[in-house]
């Protein structure tokens, strides 16, 4: 089994007496999208500046491409690349001079760094304004060569922090490009996003996060079929005959839509059963299917149902 | 590259192109040329220089100087010297970190392989050599400035003044690093900037007064003129006054000029530049103190704060 890209255990850190990440702990697989949720405020971007020894945590160890981020922040930052969330690049500095100047950070000849500086702003649609400074660029073309300093040293892990928000549609098409070529070459995406339909879209695993804490973790099948069985089975039946009376143990509600139409509410999976019983009763059955959550129900009922109980 | 030298050519390539640094040069261009054009009929007709005692009461300063046209050209213009050094240190270094906070680049910065050590020297280091640069252009627009306007120059006295300059990039550096300082106490640039620009007028403009004022106080009530009494009142007002105005770099700065231009009565001459040292040895060394220690506070502060 390869070395976990990402590492996060036991992480916490406070502002004064707001705990902001609370005894945070979960792996990034090597290769994989990961998208990290939560509400403002829930912690996010704390992890994520942890996670850069940009702000010096409270506890907790973090482990990066197998190195630890207290011990080598460097080697690990030589193959990493990083997007923040409401940053801006170098005003004065034009879209070549701001890429170069991130370029020089890294073991680079002349001629890699003007190919890759190249490549880039071509990549990102800037090559034709590449010598006007950027303090005259638009928010998406400023959004945009900062997507392209996160990639200048052509690296294995990508952190990105809401890395769509406030670009045009152009810009987040790109994001959501650069996320996916990223991970057919096989290198490791970590971003947190506010859109749930972009983390549907894009991630391999999710963990959703809350007041600092992680309230769920993995495949969005999986944490579906976790929220299912904790919230209970929406399951529509449809028959050719009239629907007869059903009673199961586990069903806590029926609403009948049409008289071969319904939804049944259970609290577990009962369509074997169900399946079974019209059956036995000379009932065809036309459809019989669950009705999955969105990943939007999922994260409301994670965030707002918890905080209730 | 290294990384600390990569921020410093950035931020000196940004201030050279920057409207701000276009100001300061002009500022500076200006007043160097006025400042020899406007006293450039005294500095002509003042024929053979002598030696003459200059007061300069508001830095607490009191020296002989040996009244060459250069060595005139700074005593006599002290003040704007002296305030447009420190204010130009404050404001260079008083937006240099936390502006880069407020923006968001400090976070994209830190996100490539540099340490913060780097990034703090980088912006001093950077900042320094613009501040450097636009002094030792100064110093030639000046000597320029006296050769075309005929005011006859000597090789001990550029040298002189070669040194001098040197000095006031120290003195200006000291208020850089007190400039850095406050940008790492303070998340709002406008706030350090105000609060930098203030500290460096207080001390290079009412600091003396305050000296003047708080002194007497500590020292206590004045016994009657002409008494022993008197006498060694006057020399504990005296000592207060020197440790008050020990704590202001304007005063080691100003003592430090008038040491390199020192003049010696006897041989009516500069004293050699070896005695200038020895006597200047303290004000040297706390101007370099005033310098490392605001910036080794500073350094601490941003080493161990949050950039969020």
């Amino acid at each position: 089994m390869s070395t976990p890209a990402i590492t996060v255990e036991n992480l916490t850190k406070s502002y004064g007496r707001f705990r902001a990440v609370d005894g945070l702990t979960f792996e990034v697989e090597s290769g994989e999208v990961f998208g990290f949720l939560g509400p403002n405020g829930a912690g996010k971007t704390t992890t994520i500046l942890s996670m850069l020894g940009i702000i010096i945590p409270d506890g907790g160890r973090i482990r990066i491409l197998g190195m630890d981020m207290a011990r080598e922040p460097m080697k690990i930052k030589e193959r990493i690349g990083y997007l923040p969330e409401n940053a801006t690049v170098y005003g004065e500095l034009t879209a070549w001079k701001n890429l170069e100047f991130f370029a020089n950070f890294y073991r680079m000849s002349n001629v890699e760094k003007e190919r890759r500086i190249t490549e880039l702003l071509r990549r990102v649609g800037l090559w034709e304004v590449r010598y006007r400074k950027a303090k005259t660029f638009s928010k998406g073309m400023k959004q945009r060569l900062l997507i392209a300093q996160t990639l200048i040293n052509d690296p294995e892990l990508l952190i990105l922090d809401e890395p769509t928000s406030g670009l045009d549609p152009e810009g987040a098409h790109l994001v959501k490009e650069v996320i996916r070529e990223a991970k057919a070459v096989g290198r490791t995406v970590f971003f947190s996003s506010h859109v749930l339909s972009e983390v549907e879209e894009l991630s391999d695993r999710v963990g959703i996060i809350v007041r600092g804490k992680l309230k769920a973790v993995g495949p969005i099948g999986d944490i579906k079929r976790q929220f299912m069985e904790l919230e209970g089975y929406e399951i529509k039946v449809e028959t050719k005959e009239p629907l007869p009376e059903i009673e199961h143990e586990d069903i806590t509600r029926l609403e009948r839509v049409a008289p071969n139409r319904a939804i049944i509410f259970s609290r577990s999976d009962i369509r074997e059963w169900l399946s079974k019983s019209l059956s036995s009763r000379g009932i065809t059955i036309l459809s019989l299917e669950i009705e999955e959550p969105s990943l939007e129900d999922v994260f409301l009922k994670t965030i707002y149902g918890r905080e209730e109980e | 590259m290294n990384p600390a030298w990569n921020i410093a050519l950035k931020e000196l390539y940004t201030s050279v192109k920057s409207r701000r640094f276009g100001v300061i040069v002009a500022i500076y261009f200006i007043i160097f040329g006025l400042a020899v054009y406007a006293i450039k009929d005294y500095l002509i007709q003042m024929g053979v220089p002598g030696v003459e005692s200059n007061e300069l009461y508001l830095w607490g300063v009191n020296a002989e100087v040996y009244t060459t046209p250069f060595a005139m050209l700074f005593t006599v213009n002290m003040m704007i010297i002296t305030v447009l050094g420190a204010v130009l240190g404050a404001a260079l270094g008083a937006d240099a970190i936390n502006r880069e906070v407020e923006n968001g680049t400090a976070k994209v910065l830190l996100g490539h392989p540099v340490y913060r050590d780097e990034v703090i020297n980088g912006k001093f280091l950077g900042i320094g050599t613009l501040i450097a640069v636009t002094y030792l252009v100064s110093y030639v627009v000046m000597v320029a400035v006296m050769l075309i306007l005929g005011i006859p120059l000597d090789g001990d006295s550029l040298f002189r003044g070669l040194l001098a300059i040197l000095v006031t990039i120290l003195y200006t550096l000291v208020f850089l690093s007190l400039g850095v300082l406050l940008s790492t106490l303070s998340k709002k640039p406008e706030t350090s900037m105000l609060a930098a620009v203030g500290l460096a007028i207080f001390l290079t403009v009412f600091y003396g007064i305050v000296v003047g004022i708080v002194a007497p106080k500590l020292v206590g009530p004045e016994p009657p003129w002409g008494t022993t009494a008197h006498g060694m009142w006057e020399d504990e007002l005296n000592a207060w006054m020197a440790r008050l105005h020990s704590i202001n770099p304007a005063h080691h700065y100003v003592q430090l000029v008038h040491y390199i231009f020192g003049g010696d009565r006897f041989l009516n001459y500069y004293i050699p530049l070896s005695d200038s040292f020895t006597y200047g040895f303290n004000n040297l060394a706390a101007l370099l103190i005033m310098l490392l220690l605001p910036f080794a506070l500073a350094y601490a502060r941003f080493l161990t704060s949050d950039l969020n």
